[in-house]
């Protein structure tokens, strides 16, 4: 579990998550009852609803009920100013057929797609690289890691200005004697330059837990595939891949969900150009609430986006149990 | 065995040495590949828009100029929305370890119903990415007079810290005895009490954990404060901050690297002091 630094309280705060197996009261037969007695003056009592009541009502009010609101407000055409007048399923027709928002759904999905298979390789290939001790190890993998606590937005602008016609990308190329690449202005390289940026960011994310996962391959059964005479590619791919299927599925479904989401990474490094080629669906779905006036079909555009996010990371879960399996 | 363990402990330091070398040789490009941006970043926030055209990679005519004018620049300031941001983090971090602590206690070690219920709320909140519901919280916001206010930011950002605070605590303290709690109640205490006269005490690493993450997230985040601050508003955060006083002007390389760098740099700093906490706890909230 100690990744970055070795020391004995990042052990501590990382075992409580695992470390669950202690009695609880719960079907502690004695304990609860002695618990009960507690519950039972009305101070401990206005203690408890102190305790959970705030919390509660906050969570309520801006977690909860803005799905439920959600969902209502996809069914009719407010606009943000007047009172919403219910018009049934006229905004997921708009939103479901050909169009904008279907294209920015398309072009966001081919992004994801594309994006976690490469995040993946490359977030396993460190991973293996990186497993082990030793001071330029734990060097290494703050290298790879440190992009991921930066904002987004900044991440963006800084890279634009590198790939921008007149940036250090083109100052390089042309020094080398290649002609100078308008990265902005051409579709296949503005999505080429949003996965090579969002991978930039997020792969030491998907090496630190790829790390965790190799760091839960129990010892004994590479020594066992050695013994048996497999090569080291052999070990990889027989013994230490499969042990990984976990990490691949929580990998895969947390890169998915958080590519559906992009959103100020590409506001800053392409704006959605050229031609709005690039514009993600939360791009369009904000277009629509809080430009284009029309807030009941962005928040049934939302419903959809989180219905998908939703649909694709249980297919993925789904599909993923039986290569899972081998590690039980 | 007395007699072969001197020489396997001889050799192995020496093959050992060797595999790290040619692993760490064929990583020194993309190590590299990380750190170019960032070298780029802070050579180019100190030199003038002809060298920076002219040369990105050199490290000639250093000034410390343009950082300046970008720090005391009178609109959009990055700087000065470090107080906005920082105000907005303690009050996100104290609000969510304030009522998300006893909250995760209750659903720790109480097998009633409600907390129960309570728990799945927080766990369902996992599943819908929170930029989704921006629409809905517009809503909800400009019903209670809340919208574009600083208060109703910090109250979305609060609610959405929740989940992953409670999860974490609740974890935590299920590990914590429970005859410590049962001492507490024979000796008098209340469940109040308890919780914050014993538990909390003990439950520093996972509190730090919590902290970290959420000052990281609320400090970094741009959608939340872009659109519940109000396109009219005149308080911003940093995110919010570098978009205004960037956006129109990314030609103008002598404002935009020094904006980025004064938005980073206080992240960085805070990834080189608290670097265990934001990795483990980052492992711990996807739930190994």
């Amino acid at each position: 579990m100690t990744l970055m630094n070795t020391t004995p309280d990042t052990a501590t705060a990382a075992e409580a998550g695992s470390s669950g197996t202690q009695p609880s009261v719960v079907g502690d037969a004695p304990r609860r009852r002695r618990h009960r007695r507690g519950t039972r003056t009305p101070a401990d009592a206005a203690g408890r609803i102190l305790m959970s009541w705030p919390a509660a009502v906050i969570f309520g009010a801006f977690a909860i009920a803005p799905m439920a609101i959600g969902i209502y407000l996809s069914l009719t055409d407010w606009d943000g100013v007047n009172p919403a007048r219910l018009i049934g399923g006229d905004n997921y027709r708009r939103a479901l057929g050909p169009g904008d928002f279907r294209s920015s759904l398309t072009i966001t999905l081919l992004i994801a797609v594309i994006g976690v298979i490469v995040q993946n390789a490359a977030g396993l290939a460190l991973a293996l690289a990186l497993n082990r001790t030793g001071r330029f190890a734990k060097l290494g993998r703050a290298l790879f890691f440190y992009p991921v606590v930066l904002p987004a937005i900044a991440i963006g602008y800084l890279w634009h200005t590198l790939l921008d016609y007149h940036g250090a990308l083109n100052v390089v190329l042309t020094h080398l004697g290649f002609a100078p690449l308008d990265v902005f202005a051409s579709p296949t390289l503005a999505v080429g330059s949003i996965v090579l940026v969002t991978l930039w960011q997020q792969v030491g994310f998907v090496m630190v837990l790829y790390l965790a996962g190799l760091q839960a391959v129990p010892a004994e059964l590479r020594q066992a595939a050695q013994v048996d005479g497999a090569n080291k590619w052999q070990t990889f791919r027989h013994v230490v891949l499969p042990q990984l299927a976990p990490s691949v599925t929580i990998n895969v479904v947390l890169g998915l969900a958080g590519y559906l989401k992009l959103y100020e990474l590409v506001i800053a490094l392409t704006n959605g150009n050229p031609a709005g080629r690039t514009k993600t669906t939360v791009m369009r779905i904000f277009e629509d609430a809080f430009t284009n006036g029309r807030p009941g079909l962005a928040a049934a555009e939302g419903v959809v986006l989180a219905v998908l996010t939703a649909v694709l990371s249980f297919v993925v879960i789904l599909t993923r149990r039986r290569s899972e399996g081998a590690v039980q | 065995m007395t007699t072969l363990a001197p020489a396997a402990g001889a050799l192995r330091p020496v093959r050992r040495r060797r595999r790290i070398q040619l692993g760490s040789l064929a990583l020194v490009p993309f190590a590299l590949l990380m750190l170019v941006p960032l070298y780029l970043l802070v050579v180019n926030s100190l030199k003038s828009q002809q060298d920076i055209v002219g040369s990105p990679f050199g490290a000639h005519h250093i000034t410390l100029d343009y950082l300046r004018s970008a720090a005391t620049s009178g609109d959009y300031n990055v700087v000065s929305a470090y107080g906005v941001t920082g105000l907005l983090v303690v009050l996100v971090c104290a609000g969510m370890v304030l009522f998300g602590g006893p909250v995760a206690y209750l659903i720790a070690r109480s097998p009633a119903r409600r907390y129960q219920i309570l728990k799945l709320c927080f766990l369902s909140a996992i599943f819908v990415p929170p930029g989704i519901l921006l629409v809905p919280i517009v809503y909800v916001l400009r019903n209670l007079g809340l919208y574009g206010s600083l208060p109703g930011l910090v109250l979305v950002d609060l609610a959405n810290s929740f989940p992953f605070a409670v999860f974490l605590f609740s974890a935590y303290i299920r590990s914590i005895p429970v005859s410590l709690d049962e001492a507490a109640t024979i000796d008098g205490c209340s469940t109040l009490g308890t919780f914050w006269r014993v538990i909390f005490p003990l439950m520093k690493p996972a509190v730090a954990t919590a902290v970290v993450l959420t000052a990281l997230w609320t400090w970094n985040d741009f959608i939340n404060p872009s659109i519940l601050l109000g396109p009219t508003s005149s308080t911003y955060t940093v995110t919010t901050g570098i978009y205004t006083a960037i956006g129109q002007y990314l030609t103008n390389y002598t404002v935009v690297y020094p904006n980025i760098l004064l938005t980073v740099a206080p992240v960085l700093v805070l990834f080189l002091v608290a670097q265990r906490y934001i990795v483990s706890g980052l492992m711990e909230g996807v739930g190994k």
